[in-house]
């Protein structure tokens, strides 16, 4: 179902073509970086360390080196030294740790033998000895007056006064309208606040890290990985072994899922480092709970927000005291909960103070949305509790309040054209709205906002001798923006979508671009098609007016043609294929690049409208139906939309109903495998009703403001919101597990709050 | 050129909480010159992690973004994603 307001007909933008790599993925075809296998290649695996925290006294590889198959051992020392100030140094010592290990499951040493079992064998015999250190585990742990720091360097970025003593806080973020507080929240006829706490998520991504490395002995490298950007693999990879970027090939293998969790590296230096030393190609491949232990989860939080509402519903006051935690590392979860809370909503009234800390666990990778569906998880259930109190629709509170073009952000500047109200309509007017609900059900409506980026892309478009055409971005395609690209150079030359071939490019073969995050591939790459397909058509024009005969001004190009338009005779107009054609005769190949810098990416909001059925007995909540409308801008091709919104919002019940990370006392994560984290299959959830709201973002071609990531956002507080309107019981700690929920009923009084 | 900054809260520290300033600048890079020579310190605040929104346009490396009299200028902390 799509809402849209009046927009340019396009011929083949909004259509819905089968998409180009969809065979192949279907069929088992498509090649994952798991499935590339090299003669002479090696296996390569990592040593992890056991402990959450200590200080690395020794590391003996002897033993294992002299095992059988063994090829090559590598340690920190085959890396060059970095120091805190390092503009990657975070990344580097996460990669693998230097004197001090920081998490169970941080890498320190590999192993690359001829068989994966020799190179687990030898891992295994790697002997380090450790100096084991408290290890500091939760928000309060880290903030106790007397926590262990982590990092002796750590001076708080933010701090006011500047810190003089290193903490485990890297970074404090402030906000605020510069208003007096007191006397916002004086103007309040209701003030509620309300404490959340949530635990680390993973990413959860089907497809392992994996890739592989084959370094020559002209010290150039190639590297075959599943990445969300292979140019990112490449640079960081660079830095982590001290060499010039050109000495790397980075080749985009299919990618089994990302979510953010792609966006950094973890493998390709220790296989580049292994393959350089053994002389071999070395393949690594992680394990499940390597997964899991060593790579990116979402922060957990510690959530505080007062709100003050007028007797009308309107809000006037609002602050917010965010933790997040980042992992080991210092990461931005705070700074982006802050820019996320109140952004939705006219406050005049606020200050957001937001805490980033760090504890014994992995490194926090971006997930979907960073950090916005924690923000939204507490900011959108308080919201109902304020209706609730007021005695006002809780949609309507959102629409009375919500923010509109020409209003304020948080961070000052107006918004421009933005569809949230145009959201919020869209589900109050959806049958779901006003359907009956069944015995023990309720229903919960949660919004949620998200900014998307731009950054650089690039596109080459090559016309085939046929009049078909190829599209060579650098843009890894993690949620169909093959076909999106395919469908805007379709648009923009007049050639059917599928006669178009949407290529990625690796390192060689296009130009820079940035990382596929930030809901920016169909925005920024779709930005960088439409260039070079624009310059294509200069192009055709001139070959054209060349084979008429005619000045190339008055040859225009309609609907996939060049058509003559001045007046001295009748001309037969020319199609892709007639210029193709003669391409030889006109000026050799047919050419035409587009690199840039997107401006103008534009904010994304959705509303989310979720039914449950809780169990009374057991605590056991089923999401039993689920409405979710976004803003598009437009969308290039709405299955893959609805498929975007339809997957936000499964994994955004997931981290609602069941997701956490369990670690026992010495912070050793206890649930590292999807039998005990428990993700939502297609059995546990009803089907995702998607509108696509098209409100379009003026500053691309055609609107597009990105769908990747804005769905997340708001199923949490949707949850929570539909399990207190069928329980009466508000949850303000992650995951809504059945444990929970019936501990919450219970001390409630019993089913239904009653 | 004459143009009026805004700040995001977060960045108004070096410019004694100030949050809109008349500066001169025919580039972003050159307004940033201008304001670091007025409020010593700003200029390092402005210069890193930080994107410009001007006339609606979000701008994340606005360094050489050319400057109309009179423009709408605001600074705002850079974003990432996911």
């Amino acid at each position: 179902m799509t809402v849209t307001e009046p927009k340019p007909r396009y011929k083949y933008v909004g259509t819905r073509p089968v998409r180009h790599d969809g065979l192949e993925k279907v069929t088992g075809r498509a090649r994952f970086a798991a499935d590339l296998n090299l003669p002479g290649q090696l296996h390569g695996i990592v040593v992890r360390s056991p402990h959450a925290h200590a200080r690395i006294t020794s590391i003996d590889t002897s033993e294992a080196e002299a095992m059988p198959g063994v090829k090559a051992v590598i340690t920190s020392e085959d890396f060059p030294a970095v120091a805190p100030g390092h503009r990657q140094y975070d990344m580097c010592v996460n990669v693998i740790a230097r004197d001090k290990v920081f998490y169970e499951g941080h890498a320190l040493a590999a192993v690359a033998a001829s068989t994966r079992d020799q190179a687990q064998a030898a891992a295994a015999a790697v002997k380090v000895e450790y100096e084991v250190l408290p290890a500091v585990l939760t928000i309060d742990q880290a903030l106790a007056p007397d926590a262990p720091v982590l990092h002796a360097h750590m001076m708080t970025a933010g701090a006011n006064p500047p810190a003089e003593e290193a903490s485990n806080i890297s970074n404090i973020t402030r906000f605020s309208s510069g208003t007096d507080m007191d006397a916002g929240f004086a103007e309040a006829d209701l003030v509620m606040e309300r404490e959340f706490t949530t635990r680390p998520v993973h990413q959860g991504y089907i497809e392992p890290h994996a890739c592989v490395a084959d370094t020559g002995q002209d010290g150039h490298t190639t590297i075959w990985c599943s990445s969300q950007g292979h140019f990112n693999v490449r640079s960081s990879t660079a830095t982590l072994l001290g060499w010039e970027n050109t000495r790397i090939r980075v080749i985009p293998a299919e990618i089994g899922g990302g979510f953010g969790g792609k966006t950094t590296i973890y493998l390709e230096p220790l296989a580049v480092a292994l393959s350089a030393k053994a002389g071999r190609p070395v393949k690594m491949v992680m394990t499940r709970d390597e997964v899991f232990r060593a790579t990116g989860p979402a922060p957990g939080t510690k959530l505080r927000i007062k709100l003050g509402a007028q007797s009308d519903g309107n809000l006037v006051a609002g602050d917010a005291y965010l933790i997040y935690t980042n992992g080991a590392y210092a990461g931005p979860g705070g700074l982006l909960g802050a820019m996320t809370v109140f952004e939705s909503y006219n406050i005049p009234h606020f200050d957001i103070e937001a805490l980033d800390v760090v504890i014994n666990t992995a490194r926090s990778a971006a997930y979907r949305a960073p950090a916005a569906p924690l923000t939204a998880y507490a900011m959108e259930t308080l919201l109902d509790e304020v209706a609730e109190e007021l005695g006002i629709d809780a949609m309507e509170l959102r629409l009375k309040n919500a923010v509109t073009e020409g209003e304020p952000s948080t961070m000052g500047f107006p918004f421009a054209r933005i569809g949230f109200v145009e959201c919020l309509e869209a589900v109050r007017d959806h049958p779901h709205f006003s359907a009956p609900l069944g015995p023990n059900q309720g229903r919960g409506l949660a919004a949620g906002y998200w900014f998307n980026i731009g950054e650089s892309s690039s596109a080459t478009v090559n016309l085939n001798e046929d009049g078909t055409a190829t599209v060579v971005t650098g843009s890894p395609d993690i949620g169909g923006s093959r076909a999106s690209m395919a469908l805007m150079a379709a648009e923009e030359l007049g050639i059917d979508p599928m006669d178009i071939r949407p290529v990625v490019g690796d390192t060689e073969a296009v130009g820079f671009t940035d990382i596929t995050e930030g809901s920016r591939a169909t925005f920024a790459t779709g930005m960088a098609v439409v260039e070079a397909c624009r310059k294509m058509v200069v192009e055709l024009r001139g070959r054209a007016a060349k084979m008429m005969g005619v000045d190339v001004d008055d040859v225009d190009w309609v609907d996939g043609q060049a058509v003559y338009t001045g007046s001295d005779s009748d001309k037969d107009p020319l199609s892709v294929a007639d210029i193709c054609a003669k391409a030889k005769r006109t000026g050799g190949p047919l050419t035409a690049t587009g690199s840039l810098e997107a401006h103008g990416a534009g904010p994304g909001f959705a509303v989310h409208l979720c039914d449950v059925e809780v169990d009374p007995e057991t605590g056991v909540v089923r999401v039993v139906r689920y409405t979710a409308s976004q803003d598009a801008g437009t969308a290039i091709h709405p299955s893959y939309v609805e498929g975007q919104i339809q997957g936000g919002v499964a994994q955004g019940v997931g981290w609602a109903l069941n997701e956490e990370y369990i670690y026992d006392s010495d912070g050793v994560m206890e649930n590292p495998s999807f039998l005990d984290y428990r993700v939502p299959v297609a059995s546990d959830l009803p089907m995702i009703d998607a509108i696509i709201v098209e409100v379009p973002n003026p500053a691309h071609p055609y609107g597009v403001r990105g769908v990747g990531e804005t769905g997340i956002v708001p199923p949490i507080p949707a949850v929570a919101n539909a399990i207190y309107d069928a329980t009466g019981c508000r949850i303000r700690d992650l995951p809504m597990s059945p444990i929970r929920v019936l501990e919450a009923i219970t001390a409630n009084g019993g089913s239904n709050g009653s | 050129m004459a143009v009026r900054v805004h700040l995001s809260s977060n960045l108004r520290g070096p410019a004694g909480g100030l949050a809109e300033i008349e500066a001169e600048g025919a580039t972003v890079g050159a307004l940033i010159d201008d304001l670091d020579n007025r409020y010593p310190g700003l200029g390092d605040a402005l210069r890193s992690g930080v994107s410009v929104v001007i006339d609606g346009l979000l701008i994340a490396h606005p360094e050489y973004e050319p400057l109309a009299e009179g423009a709408q200028v605001y600074f705002v902390p850079q974003t990432a994603g996911g």
